[in-house]
């Protein structure tokens, strides 16, 4: 059942087969959750959202249509869902506050065995700057970038998802990167 | 170079990196030859590089289980959602379809009382409460096998238009749906009790056995309709 495409698995889980469905979400578990990290700030709120978008996908699954990827459904719920929680949380007056240092249990840093120790002191504190600028970003330049870069999307698709024409995600993931690139300098980001 | 020519470079170079630029002979001349433009290139992609070097959280082993578990239970409550908004506007257009029923008879046939070996009431209403009087799965089963199941859970149930795709039924006109509407509203929390006093008057003209009738379908399946009667 692997070898089959996303929305014939929809197909099949519309059908009561709840197999197919969870093998959609092992299928897209990992990049939403890094997508949902990346936007909230928190591991265990971007499981939350994570497990929200996936429930709610399901819930309207006789609605869905074939009409764009799968993947676009499903990161169109998640990031509305992203979306609704950093205003939740503005509200709340609790913010989303990121440190310099992520807290390393939110975060898998996978160290390569070839680079020297002080390469590999490096090599984190590059990611945690990086990661550090990431998160100062609004919230819009943040998930254009996210989706670009870390989940590889074309414009068309991340258009897709927020609701844009594929114009307005060139020039807002350039107005992203150029706010990235002040940031990264802001930091000490030095390595530029 | 001005602001607007800086963000159209910014634009281009961006578009470029991502491999979406539209004429990439004429950036690559602009790296070429300016070295402002070649700079910012140079650090939009180390930043870009990095950014791609950023590692995925780890995902909870039970992450699948724990999104599975809710989607089962997500399976049983959709159908208990969906039946009782289902009883609760089949209620209300019963209960409209009576004060239809009470009003065509003062019009057609007062001062005649209604027919006592007849039901008041036919076609639409008279099958809803006949499936009503059986199991309670035999309404549900039956408006599955007359509509989709996108209408049972969806737009229809704001009109009460699409109750007349039940069983086509000529009786069953523009008032009744409207009825049907208004009554709706009138049970919503944030719609005035006195809004229509059409409906309201012609509910306090319905007779005691009718008024039991229809308080006991709403207090079951509607909180607001009870406080109507």
């Amino acid at each position: 059942m692997s070898d089959l495409s996303d929305w014939d698995l929809v197909a099949r889980a519309r059908a009561g087969d709840t197999d197919a469905f969870a093998l959609l979400v092992r299928r897209y578990q990992s990049p939403l959750i890094h997508f949902c990290f990346r936007m909230a700030g928190s591991l265990e709120d971007a499981q939350d959202i994570a497990q929200d978008s996936f429930v709610r996908v399901y819930r309207y699954i006789d609605r869905l249509r074939p009409d764009a990827k799968f993947s676009t459904v499903l990161f169109g719920m998640a990031r509305n869902l992203t979306l609704n929680f950093l205003r939740d949380s503005k509200r709340r007056g609790r913010g989303i506050t990121m440190s310099l240092t992520r807290d390393d249990e939110s975060e898998h840093v996978v160290e390569d065995s070839t680079a020297r120790p002080d390469e590999s002191a490096r090599i984190r504190e590059i990611e945690s700057l990086i990661g550090a600028a990431l998160d100062e970003l609004s919230a819009e330049h943040r998930e254009v970038l996210v989706l670009r870069e870390l989940q590889g999307m074309d414009y068309e698709s991340i258009g897709e998802i927020i609701e844009c024409p594929s114009g307005t995600v060139k020039s807002r993931i350039a107005r992203a990167r150029e706010q990235l690139r002040i940031k990264l300098i802001e930091l000490g980001g030095e390595f530029l | 170079m001005n602001e607007r020519d800086m963000n159209r470079m910014h634009d281009e170079l961006s578009a470029f990196l991502d491999g979406e630029a539209e004429n990439t002979d004429a950036i690559k001349d602009l790296i070429a030859r300016d070295a402002g433009a070649a700079k910012l290139y140079a650090e939009m992609s180390v930043a870009s590089a990095q950014l791609k070097s950023l590692a995925a959280p780890d995902v909870h082993p039970a992450f699948t289980t724990r999104v599975m578990a809710q989607v089962r239970d997500e399976r049983a409550p959709k159908l208990d959602r969906s039946r009782r908004w289902t009883f609760a506007r089949l209620s209300m257009a019963a209960a409209a379809g009576l004060c239809i029923a009470y009003i065509a008879s003062e019009m057609f046939y007062a001062p005649q009382a209604l027919p006592t070996t007849k039901a008041p009431y036919d076609g639409q209403v008279a099958q809803v409460l006949e499936l009503r009087n059986q199991p309670d799965h035999a309404l549900l089963t039956g408006l599955d096998g007359a509509m989709p199941e996108a209408a049972i859970t969806g737009e229809w149930l704001e009109s009460g238009y699409a109750l007349t795709e039940l069983a086509p039924d000529d009786a069953l006109d523009q008032k009744y749906a409207d009825v049907v509407s208004t009554f709706a509203a009138l049970t919503s929390d944030d719609v005035a009790f006195d809004d229509d006093g059409d409906v309201y008057a012609a509910m306090e003209q319905l007779t005691d056995d009718q008024r039991r009738a229809l308080q006991s379908l709403l207090a079951e399946y509607s909180e607001g309709g009870s406080q109507l009667l």
